[in-house]
């Protein structure tokens, strides 16, 4: 598989700073009396020099040196800020002409690619902000151009991708740091579904990719999407989700003697620290899920509770109906003794449990959730 | 259809999951579609542009967007408010900056940034952050080359704003993308810079076709010359073409069409320098230009409107806001509701001046170039008729101002616009009173203005009591006391004609008043400054100017403390219409003068308070008694050293004292103008002297020095007769003087006589020359002339000093006859100045000094005891004088105590003197009658002010006719055989008027042909004098045959007379004084005799013919021996 690494560079959502690695850049010299830390409230134009900086970067270097053929480079940022707007073309410039750091030749050439999030949300107008959301339009033509001319005509990228959304939701305007408490949004999931689509695909010449649902005017849900995306995201998602549901709602059965597994594979593994962070994390992406359903637009993809009734944690769909003896929790538990007992092939205890999980889950999705 | 997660709604395309197209999906068309609800409002600048050159690529977006269609109406407005307009509207600013480089030097400087260097300096400073800011730019540069013309760039020039808050303030540079581009930041401290009432950087946005019309000009000439512009600025192209099509002035776009390189010749390069660099500031290689210095083709509305012909007509500029001048063509632009010029402008050198809110050199000005900073209080009533009171209306009396108006005025416009009003009927100036004492002062300049606007109008208020302060236009009032006068108030219609005596009147010690002269805005020096009161005698000082040849337009009053207000003199113009005949009869002791003015009779010289010689500026204030209560100090002061304002009418009036007044400091060396330091005192006698002053009374027959005196006199005469002349309409050329001399007036002095009165006459009144008559012919004219049954007619004219007599028949003079005895002689020593008694005054005189003394007449006893008044002939001068004299009959006095004459004709004691007098004459008149044949006259005519003392012998002239026909029967030995007349002696008659009126009806005559008819009679009895009779022939024995003579006339006198005339009971005559008479007449003789011929022999050389008879030389001594011994024994009785 293919190695990616990718730069975030939009201002993260709590939530989606634990799902994607961020990259560290080095707090900036000021420009304007912006301070340090703060992203640059819009002003990608003083971010574009300031940002020079990463290219001389220790990261840099490090990431420059661990490149190697067949690599591929991903660039995540938004049109309308300060930090993404001006570190994307800039970035790619570097990557494309830079030649002072390790494997430039290969890097110059490898293939790139790079999402631009667009307005998707509204900002309520604070005059105290610097950033002022009635700007965001006038700025993302303003930048739009800009890339037309300066990396779309030049070819200096093999795929960009576009994500906007005319919804306006709106939002707390805070100077981005911890205060944009900005719940998590649809385009950001989406914008997640582009990195892997990217790894994915083959590109001939520039390509500019936009993105396609069936039209909806209430929330997006699996039905929403078109076969491919379904295809991407239905069975890993609910996989996860049905283990989320079951090592939160229903910890207690799990680490307990009934789930025979335990004995054998995880005696101790509930108290190590590698299952509480495992929980917490669980907990973290149900509330994931929960701001997406209550986002406008809404992602509404699982239901949020289901109680004992764990196969009915997609939104609107029935599950089957199987020939067997367990159901709900019961069939969860006789399907994972079955997947740690004949498929694991992991021996570490936590890759194990995830592994069991993982095939477990499968199969009872194929059984119960997919058509 | 499916839901495409982008910005635009467009199309009906299906997309499923991540769409793959080669096509960029925001292009402009579609980025056009996305629907910008909160418009491109221009809150906060635009910067996500991810680049370090974000500003050019969004000025250069800027022009584009601003002439796209607005997305309602789909028309193009480049009115607009959106961001876009802004950073349009801001370029524009920079780029105009730099087109007005030279105006705008001082504020803003061009830094040059070569890219080449300058990259090089950043990546070697060894500063990290320097090395990313150099990388940055120069990844940008190559990889956006081609978009912004990267590639062709050599350099881009910053524009560096002086004043502003850090050390560089960048507000804008040139752009190798649109020419020119602007700084994002808030530039509002650029605040001395405009275009016209437009702030560059402001909130309202200026697009092109509104601006100066060099400047669009200079922008299509640029396109016109630039090679391949549209492909290197496609956006600045394209805006210039909607510029070009929302000009509505069709002559513009004709010449926008026709623009060309040509146009670069009016304009200049903007020169970069640096050290030794010198660059000029160019895009991508193309050189830009800027205006040069001057203004030049507009004509500001503001110019200023004068008749005169002046160069560099200045500006004049309104100093407050509104919408008064709004619409006015300023310079390039008009002129807007927001400016005001400053109340001042310190620049003292007009072409020095920057204009404000335009920065480039032209002159102009302001309300203080016109208007002082204090206004002079007077506190005296203004002389409104005579003088420019700036038509301030006063409640209170005592109170004017000076106008507060600088001479820079008059360089523009003349006095008489200053008087008139504007084309809307509105005074040029206006002062008002306001409450507190304060007083407003509003001037209006004419300028060419508009058809609603003809001027600009300047307004200060002056506050009585806080200090001046320019910055907020208030003024402060400052008093002066002081008046003045300008003698004549006329203005010459040749200048060189003019001489005009201007004099101030001020405190001596404290007077700090200084008069300056102007016409126009041109000092005038006066030919000489003089004053009287150097020593500070007295507590007022006249400052004396003389301006000649030269008419002046207003005074300039300054205080020592450059405190500055001017007086503005109404003059009359000279007219020369009238002919005016003078005839001055300069006596030893009186002067009178008659004129006739075209036509008229006679008349006695005076004037009256409208044609009053001197123009006071302040007029003294009378209260309901009509007693003067201001200025009465300064109006003594005038009429004493100068001229009364009457003279005629009351206290002053002609004949008057031949004296002159004159300065203790006068240097008689040089030649002395009147009334600089002399004048003709009026007030001799009647008002007491001011303690500098000193009296010259030998006028007419001084010597030496005196001489001087003499030629004062009759210059200071003259001065006052052309003031006549001119304040009647008279005209100069035509005047004719006639003046009057005595027979026995030696040849030389009289020469000397005559060239003083010609030059006079040319100094005064133009080419020509006077005439003259003697004092003997003159009055024979007048009477002949009065009394038509006149044939034989004998005048006698008594003067002073000397008796002149003519015999006449039929008009023509036979003979004449003149002689050193006259009424002097009886009031005074004639051997002897240093005797200062005399019997006559002596007598009386301390009586009418109680009668001064008794009703405090301080001024009059003053003057009685007046040093001048010590000698006693003047003494009597002035006890004559008092019956005229309005003080003591003011006071009360009754006319009968003061009136000299009548005391004297009441008088018995003395009598006998005067007779002794008047038989002496007329005894030798009756000798020549016998000796020449003549016959007996029909009348006896007298003139000259000295025949008065006749009248204290009798007032009835029947009388003294009848006792005069019975001297001539003795003489002649028959009887008188006609009537005989006295004229000339009645009561209220002026004899002395006869000369002069006879002057002026006669012609002139052959000097030499009545000299011919002179004749002395010898004192021997013998005969007239012939060419062998000279000096030197005098013998002893010719001695003591005239003082035979002279015993015979006293027999004849006090024998033959007493018993055929009772002296007593006709004439008043007492006993005691009789005898006292008598024994007086019979002593000394010889004594007398030789005193007479020694005095006479300082006169006259020994060879010379001898021109007097001595007859009445011992006559003289006797007549004061007489009145001594008389007054002795009613002393001593």
């Amino acid at each position: 598989m293919e190695t990616l690494r990718f730069f975030r560079l939009i201002p993260p959502s709590l939530s989606n700073s634990r799902i994607f690695k961020a990259f560290h850049q080095k707090p900036p010299t000021s420009t304007l009396n912006a301070s340090f830390c703060a992203p640059y409230k819009g002003n990608p134009n003083i971010g574009s020099v300031v940002l020079n900086q990463i290219s001389q970067s220790d990261d840099f270097e490090e990431f420059a040196n661990s490149f190697s053929a067949g690599d591929r480079i991903f660039i995540i940022s938004s049109i309308f800020g300060g930090t993404g707007a001006s570190g994307f073309p800039l970035l790619l410039k570097t990557l494309r002409q830079g030649d002072h750091f390790p494997n430039h030749d290969l890097i110059n050439n490898a293939t790139i690619g790079a999402i631009t999030i667009l307005p998707y949300f509204k900002l309520k107008q604070n005059e105290d902000s610097e950033i002022d959301s009635s700007t965001f339009i006038s700025k993302t033509k303003s930048a739009l151009a800009y890339y037309e001319s300066n990396i779309i005509k030049n070819g200096s990228i093999d795929a960009l991708y576009y994500l906007a959304d005319d919804m306006a939701g709106i939002y707390e305007n805070n100077e981005g740091g911890s205060a944009q408490r900005n719940d998590a949004h649809l385009v950001e999931f989406l914008g997640a579904t582009a990195v892997v689509d990217f790894s994915n695909s083959e590109f001939m010449g520039t390509s500019n990719l936009e993105l396609g649902i069936r039209d909806t005017d209430s929330a997006v849900s699996f039905n929403s999407f078109y076969y491919r995306m379904r295809e991407m995201l239905f069975s890993p998602m609910v996989q996860f989700t049905l283990m989320a549901n079951a090592l939160t709602h229903k910890i207690d059965l799990f680490r307990s003697s009934q789930f025979s597994a335990n004995s054998k594979y995880f005696e101790n593994f509930y108290n190590e620290r590698f299952f509480q962070e495992l929980t917490g994390f669980l907990h973290k992406y149900l509330e994931w899920l929960k701001e997406l359903k209550n986002n406008k637009r809404s992602l509404n993809l699982f239901n949020e509770v289901c109680g004992d009734k764990p196969f009915e944690l997609v939104t609107d769909l029935k599950p089957k109906r199987i020939l067997s003896r367990y159901s709900d929790y019961s069939l969860i538990i006789d399907r994972l003794n079955s997947a740690v007992k004949k498929d694991c092939k992991s021996k570490d205890p936590k890759d194990r449990f995830l592994e069991m999980f993982y095939l477990g889950t499968k199969k009872l999705v194929k059984e119960k959730l997919s058509n | 259809m499916s839901k495409i997660f982008r910005l635009y709604k467009e199309g009906t395309t299906t997309y499923e999951d991540w769409n793959n197209s080669p096509a960029f999906p925001y292009n402009s068309t579609s980025r056009d579609t996305i629907e910008d609800p909160d418009g491109a409002s221009a809150h906060h600048e635009i910067t996500s542009i991810p680049s370090p050159f974000a500003r050019i690529d969004l000025v250069k977006t800027a022009f584009k967007e601003v002439c796209k269609p607005t997305q309602n109406g789909g028309k193009i407005n480049l009115d607009g408010n959106s961001i876009f307009h802004k950073m349009v509207s801001d370029t524009l600013d920079v780029a105009e900056i730099f087109f007005n480089m030279e105006k705008y030097k001082d504020k803003v400087e061009i830094i040059k940034w070569d890219p080449n260097l300058m990259l090089a300096e950043l990546e070697n400073s060894g500063i990290e952050g320097h090395g990313y800011l150099a990388d940055a730019l120069r990844k940008y540069m190559k990889a956006d080359g081609k978009t912004y013309n990267f590639n062709n760039l050599n350099n881009i020039y910053l524009l560096n704003y002086k004043n502003g808050p850090d050390e560089l303030n960048i507000i804008g540079a040139t752009s190798p993308a649109t020419l020119f581009f602007s700084n994002a930041n808030d530039l509002s401290y650029v605040n001395d810079i405009f275009f016209g009432d437009d702030l560059p950087f402001d909130n309202e946005y200026q697009p092109l076709y509104k601006r100066d019309f060099e400047f669009v000009k200079y922008l299509f000439a640029l396109r016109n010359t630039i090679h391949n512009f549209s492909g290197l600025f496609p956006e600045v192209d394209t805006y210039l073409n909607f510029t070009y099509k929302s000009l509505k002035d069709q002559a513009k776009k004709a010449e926008l069409q026709n623009v060309s390189a040509g146009i670069f010749n009016d304009l200049e390069a903007i020169e970069v320098k640096r050290e030794n660099e010198s660059d000029i500031v160019e895009v991508l290689g193309n050189p830009l230009y800027r205006k040069k210095q001057n203004i030049g083709k507009h004509e500001s509305d503001f110019t200023i409107k004068t008749d005169y012909p002046v160069s560099d007509l200045p500006l004049i500029l309104p100093v407050e806001a509104g919408n008064r001048y709004s619409d006015l063509q300023y310079t390039t632009a008009k002129w807007g509701k927001t400016n005001k010029a400053p109340f001042e402008d310190k620049e003292s050198d007009l072409s020095k001046r920057v204009l404000p809110y335009e920065g480039s050199l032209h002159p102009y000005l302001t309300l203080s170039d016109f208007l002082e900073p204090t206004l002079i209080k007077v506190p005296h009533t203004f002389n409104s008729e005579n003088y420019f009171d700036g038509h301030l209306k006063v409640d209170n009396p005592e109170l004017s101002f000076l106008l507060p108006i600088k001479p820079l005025f008059f360089k523009y416009f003349s006095v008489d616009q200053l008087r008139s009003n504007m084309i809307d009927g509105k005074p040029m100036i206006e002062m008002r009173l306001l409450a507190g004492d304060s007083v407003m002062v509003t001037l209006r300049i004419p300028i060419k203005g508009s058809d609603k606007v003809y001027y600009v109008e300047y307004t200060r208020t002056y506050y009585a009591h806080s200090s001046k302060d320019i910055e907020t236009n208030s003024g402060d009032i400052v008093e002066m006391k002081f008046t003045g006068f300008i003698m004549p108030q006329i203005s010459f219609i040749s200048p060189e004609d003019a001489i005009y005596n201007v004099s101030c009147v001020q405190s001596a010690k404290d007077g700090k008043a200084e008069f300056l002269f102007y016409r126009k805005d041109e000092r005038i020096i006066p030919s000489s400054y003089s004053c009287r009161n150097v020593d500070n005698e007295h507590l007022l000082r006249s400052d004396n100017y003389l301006v000649k040849n030269t008419n002046f337009d207003y005074i300039q009053i300054k205080n020592g403390y450059s405190v500055k207000g001017i007086v503005v003199p109404i003059f009359r113009e000279q007219r020369n219409i009238e002919k005016f005949k003078f005839a001055i009869d300069l006596g030893t002791s009186n002067t009178h003068i008659e004129y006739i003015k075209g036509n008229t009779q006679p008349q006695v010289f005076g004037f009256s308070r409208k044609d009053t010689q001197l123009c006071e500026m302040f007029i003294p204030t009378k209260n309901e008694l009509g007693n003067q209560m201001d200025l009465v100090d300064e109006t003594e002061l005038i009429e004493k050293d100068f001229l009364p304002e009457e003279i005629g009418s009351g206290d002053f009036l002609f004949p008057t004292r031949t004296v002159l007044s004159c300065g203790k400091n006068v240097d008689w060396s040089k030649k002395v103008d009147p009334y600089t330091l002399v004048n003709l005192p009026f007030t001799y006698d009647k008002r007491k002297d001011l303690p500098y002053n000193n009296l010259k009374y030998n006028i007419k027959w001084g010597k030496g020095d005196d001489l001087c005196v003499m030629e004062s006199y009759v210059r200071t005469l003259m001065l006052m007769l052309r003031n006549k002349v001119l304040l009647n309409n008279g005209d100069l050329k035509s005047t004719e003087i006639t003046w009057f001399y005595p027979i026995s007036m030696a040849p030389k002095r009289l020469r000397r006589l005559h060239e003083t009165w010609d030059e006079a006459y040319r100094e005064y009144f133009g080419e020509g020359s006077t005439s003259n008559l003697s004092e003997s012919v003159a009055p024979i004219q007048y009477f002949f002339r009065r009394y038509s049954t006149a044939t034989d007619l004998v005048n006698v004219d008594i003067g002073g000093g000397t008796t002149d007599i003519a015999f006449a028949k039929n008009r023509e003079v036979l003979y004449v006859t003149s002689f050193r005895f006259a009424s002097n002689a009886l009031f005074q020593d004639s051997y002897s100045n240093l005797t200062l008694d005399n019997g006559i005054v002596d007598r009386y005189k301390n009586m009418i000094l109680n009668l001064l003394e008794e009703k405090r007449l301080i001024q009059l006893i003053e003057v009685f005891n007046s040093e001048n008044n010590r000698y006693p002939a003047n003494m009597a001068s002035f006890l004559f004088s008092l019956k005229d004299n309005s003080i003591p009959r003011n006071k009360g006095v009754s006319e009968k105590a003061i009136d000299f004459n009548y005391i004297l004709q009441e008088d018995e004691d003395f009598k006998i003197v005067f007779i002794v007098f008047y038989t002496a004459i007329i005894y030798h008149i009756a000798q020549i009658v016998k000796n020449m044949g003549l016959e007996t006259p029909r009348h006896i005519s007298f003139s000259g002010n000295g025949s008065k003392v006749i009248r204290v012998i009798t007032t009835d002239s029947k009388l003294l006719a009848k006792y005069t026909k019975i001297i001539f029967e003795k003489i002649l030995g028959r009887p008188y055989g006609k009537e005989l007349d006295i004229l000339g002696l009645e009561k209220d008659s002026n004899p002395k008027d006869s000369t002069c009126k006879g002057g002026l009806i006669a012609g002139t005559e052959d000097d030499d042909d009545v000299r011919e008819k002179t004749i002395v009679f010898k004192s021997d009895g013998s005969g007239v004098v012939t060419e062998e009779d000279k000096y030197n022939s005098i013998d002893e024995g010719y001695k003591k045959n005239t003082v035979k003579a002279v015993e015979d006339f006293f027999t004849f006198l006090f024998k033959d007379m007493a018993s055929a005339f009772n002296f007593d009971k006709n004439f008043g005559v007492s006993a005691s004084s009789m005898k006292v008479a008598r024994e007086m007449a019979a002593k000394d003789l010889n004594t007398y005799l030789e005193k007479g011929i020694n005095q006479r022999l300082e006169e006259v050389e020994v060879e010379d013919n001898i021109e007097e008879t001595f007859f009445f030389y011992p006559i003289k001594g006797v007549l004061q021996k007489m009145s001594n011994e008389i007054y002795n024994s009613i002393i001593n009785s």
